[in-house]
């Protein structure tokens, strides 16, 4: 062979871009180029030299196959390293008689050949896939108007999630589509967070561009919707604790009304101050529990809530007076007193109050004092049965509370709520409430408020059937045999509930007893079972004086 | 109908505070509430704030009403040697527990928290049988050297509450009963319990009895001097070896009763004459306390966790059963023996005891 022409093959086989080696029969490298080199020393093996064994340098090398089938592989790709695949040909060197001398191997070195081991490895893209699937990573790719292409399943929970919570699903629907559009417009990586009451997270938007131009984009979401959620029934289920216990919070009041609102917007103002506070308002519009929120709410939570009701707890009102009236600090009571049925006080005891009143104001260091009365205490007082001065100490704090008629808005929610309870207590399933039965619920003229829902909802839950889960008409028992009641012994009572004919039909026992006494109070309450004390209450309340 | 009566347990830890709360026999929930700022305070009592906190923030965000609670009941602490029963807590006993002279110890907490969240509810603190009861005999107190007097320190609350539960179950009262109590715990104290009295016990924190997986129990004092003097070992030391490194874990380098059954299971014979000895030592102090009580014994009852060991229990049976019946109350019962003491008075069964430093016998005039 010529020299020269062999220095010039030589050079070029150096000089070639593929990578060149040569194995004998034995496998051991006889020949290879500068190419091989780089493509050796990027696998971080052994360096590649003369007589060295393939599979010392290359130790995952197939060309030792090729030895033994003799055929040529073109274009099979190789793992060089964790990160990196190239192309490979494979060719057995043979003589003319066919005789194998040994086999050769051009690797493919330029960038179209060499691949990302991810994008090639059929096991890691169901890997990617897998992971993708399974992640807690909500993520959509969606087209460049904005349409879903893909999502995975993180993502349709997601959205799930937030079909239970619609003021939820409004704010992050309007979050996401303004992150959408701006990153679409921009061709930019647009990140927000979204921050609200029982809701948070963040969401980027990536844009899907393919050679510049713009296919799309892809939305990952951060949230922690089913904590919120979680976080929700742990609010619920104590609030139904709650419930129980008698123990209420601000938070436990439905207040879709304005005039509800204003009366927990007061209690709320009242709860930071140390001023007697005055709840009013008729039988059952939750005076009780607006008193005890201030209480569980205020600084005095940690301390007692005692009840003290001015028309039957005679020997409590009389121990409790004397201890908040004593000058000896040490034997007042501690915490909260709510005296109820205040108008019931006899005019010493109330003369007693507005000095305990006056004593308390301003005082964090005693204990607090909250009265509540259901009658006109203004009547009382024009009429001389209510003192002014106790009047003025408690007007400074003065409460009302709604009627239920007056909150016709609350009446949905404060049903819902009372089933989950009542579900919970007579061990009834109820999921639904007819929209019959919610009219019924709505429109009745309660007379005892909030009190008197609340026993017609539990009388009707006792009564139900096993496996009912919706409420409807029939099962409202109570409101009908209140109105067949009132048909059947009053055709002439309008509309009148039960317990405004029982009111009446009190009076004129009353009015008759006294006419039959001669007006001796002592002898009517004799007569009537009642205390003096509740028969004077009664004689203010209808006005028999 | 039953009148409820709810009540608040608090009992302290080193660095939680173990709380209760129970409607008449039954509890509600049990709870842990951990202290993690139990190391900067000068002293255990000044952690009675943090931890009231604590305790009523719990109760209110589980939306509990206080107001509903009729009593609170904490565990005893260091106080002056007294009687058994259930106490009120009063200033008295409060100004003891906060100076801490007997000891500084979390159980000293568990009087002032109940104090203090009882007085904001306007309703009374108890505590039950603390460890300090001491009812001894006279003769009890004779050690045989007049320098040392013999102590009563012994889990009153468990065995009291055991004493009463067994009464029960015989349908008689605890006053009229003679009981043989073994508490298996930590450490073992066996005590005679005498018409509603702990008549003698050994004293198993300071050396006396049988040996309990990290105590020595009784030594021989001879060996025990030259030990001390030997020149190997400082106080704290040997303080150290014959409480913490003593019993199982000093012999067998295992401190728990389940491994050592394991061991055996396993074939050791180690193991096997170790756990032999323990049930050995148990049933010779509960023959001694037989001795005691002149033989006349309702039952002995076996109590703590390590009555939760069928094989330990059968062990000690086998030795004990002809002295009398043998009764099991696995564990502690802490809260429960807390709410059942102040129950007792709650429902006027007991006279709640008021405690005052005259109560408490000086301890000169107690051990001489």
């Amino acid at each position: 062979m010529d020299l020269s022409y062999q220095s010039i093959e030589q050079s070029i086989f150096q000089e070639l871009k593929e990578a060149v080696i040569l194995i004998d029969k034995h496998g051991k490298i006889v020949c290879y180029n500068q190419q091989a080199k780089v493509v050796a020393q990027s696998q971080h093996s052994r360096e590649l030299s003369m007589h060295a064994h393939i599979l010392d340098v290359f130790p995952k090398s197939e060309l030792m196959r090729v030895l033994q089938t003799k055929k040529a592989e073109i274009r099979k790709l190789f793992r060089l390293n964790d990160t990196l695949s190239v192309h490979v040909s494979r060719f057995p060197l043979l003589d003319n008689a066919g005789e194998l001398l040994g086999a050769a191997a051009i690797i493919q070195q330029d960038g179209a050949s060499a691949e990302n081991n991810w994008q090639i490895d059929e096991y890691i893209q169901e890997g990617m896939q897998t992971v993708l699937q399974n992640t807690s990573q909500a993520f959509v790719i969606l087209n460049e108007h904005g349409f879903t292409i893909l999502q995975n399943p993180a993502h349709e929970k997601f959205l799930l999630t937030l079909q239970k919570d619609s003021a939820a699903e409004a704010v992050w629907k309007q979050k996401l589509e303004e992150v959408c559009k701006k990153t679409l417009q921009t061709r930019r990586m647009v990140e927000e967070k979204i921050r609200g009451e029982s809701m948070e997270g963040s969401v980027k938007c990536l844009p899907n561009l393919i050679d510049g131009v713009l296919k799309g984009c892809i939305l990952f979401i951060d949230h922690n919707m089913e904590q919120a959620e979680l976080r929700k029934k742990l609010e619920q289920s104590r609030r139904i604790i709650r419930a129980l216990e008698t123990q209420s919070r601000f938070k436990d009041f439905t207040i879709n009304s304005a005039r509800m609102k204003m009366a927990v917007q007061q209690g709320k103002i009242a709860a930071d101050m140390d001023y007697p506070v005055f709840l009013r308002g008729a039988a059952g519009t939750g005076k009780k529990m607006l008193a005890n929120a201030i209480h569980n709410d205020g600084k005095r939570r940690y301390q007692a809530f005692t009840v003290v009701d001015c028309l039957k707890d005679e020997g409590k009102l009389a121990d409790y007076l004397g201890r908040m009236s004593s000058k000896d600090i040490s034997s007042h009571p501690q915490g909260t007193v709510y005296f109820k049925n205040i108008t019931a006080l006899p005019l010493n005891q109330q003369m007693q109050l507005h000095q305990i009143a006056l004593n308390s104001q301003g005082n964090a260091a005693v204990y607090r004092l909250i009265v509540s009365s259901d009658v006109n205490v203004e009547t009382a007082m024009i009429e001389g049965a209510f003192q002014k001065e106790l009047y003025y100490d408690l007007l400074q704090t003065s409460i009302h509370m709604p009627a239920l008629k007056e909150r016709k808005e609350d009446i949905a929610p404060l049903v819902e709520e009372w089933i989950q309870i009542g579900n919970e207590e007579y061990g009834s399933c109820i999921t639904s409430i007819d929209p019959a039965a919610m009219e019924v619920l709505q429109n009745f003229p309660y007379n005892n408020n909030f009190k008197e829902l609340r026993a017609s909802l539990e009388h009707s839950l006792a009564k139900l059937d096993r496996g009912t889960t919706t409420l409807s008409v029939s099962h409202l028992a109570f409101f009908a045999n209140a109105k067949n009641n009132q048909e059947e012994s009053n055709p002439d009572t309008g509309d009148k509930p039960l317990s405004e004919l029982v009111e009446e039909y009190e009076k004129v026992i009353i009015k008759k007893t006294m006419a039959e006494l001669d007006g001796n109070k002592t002898l009517t309450a004799k007569k009537l079972g009642l205390s003096v004390r509740n028969l004077y209450y009664k004689l203010e309340k209808y006005q028999l004086n | 109908m039953k009148k409820k009566h709810r009540i608040l347990i608090i009992n302290p830890k080193a660095d939680a505070t173990a709380i209760a709360l129970y409607e008449n026999e039954v509890p509600i929930f049990e709870q842990s509430i951990i202290q993690e700022d139990t190391k900067g305070y000068s002293a255990v009592s000044l952690q009675a704030p943090a931890r009231t906190k604590k305790i009523l923030d719990f109760l209110l965000s589980e939306g509990i009403n206080l107001s509903k609670i009729n009593a609170v009941a904490g565990r005893g602490g260091l106080l002056k040697p007294i009687k058994g029963g259930t106490y009120m807590v009063n200033d008295e006993m409060l100004e003891d527990l906060r100076a801490g002279e007997r000891g500084e110890h979390a159980s000293n907490l568990g009087g002032i928290i109940a104090a203090d969240i009882a007085s904001g509810l306007n309703i009374p603190a108890f505590i039950v049988d603390p460890v300090v009861v001491d009812e001894l005999d006279d003769v009890a107190r004779i050690s045989g050297y007049p320098l040392i007097s013999r102590k009563s320190v012994f889990h009153a609350l468990n065995h009291k509450a055991c004493g009463r539960r067994a009464a029960m179950e015989l349908g008689k009262r605890y006053e009229d009963c003679h009981f043989i109590v073994a508490h298996l715990g930590d450490g073992i104290t066996i005590g005679a319990h005498k018409q509603g009295k702990v008549i003698d016990v050994n004293n198993g924190l300071n050396g006396e009895g049988p040996f309990s997986p990290e105590r020595a129990g009784s030594l021989p004092h001879g060996d025990l001097i030259d030990l001390c003097y030997s020149g190997k070992y400082s106080y704290k030391e040997m303080k150290e070896q014959l409480l913490y490194h003593a019993g199982i874990s000093g012999y067998l380098n295992k401190n728990d009763l389940t491994q050592l059954e394991e061991g055996m299971k396993d074939g050791s014979e180690q193991d096997e004459l170790i756990f032999r000895a323990l049930a050995y030592q148990v049933a010779k102090e509960i023959g001694s306390a037989s001795t005691v009580l002149s033989g006349q014994i309702d039952a002995i009852i076996l109590t703590g966790v390590m009555a939760y060991s069928h094989l330990l229990v059968d062990e000690i049976v086998k030795r004990t059963n002809w002295i009398a019946d043998v009764f099991t109350y696995p564990g502690e019962n802490d809260m429960q023996s807390l709410a059942n003491g102040c129950l007792r008075v709650l429902r006027g069964e007991e006279q709640a005891k008021e405690y005052t430093h005259k109560v408490g016998k000086q301890e000169s005039e107690l051990y001489g």
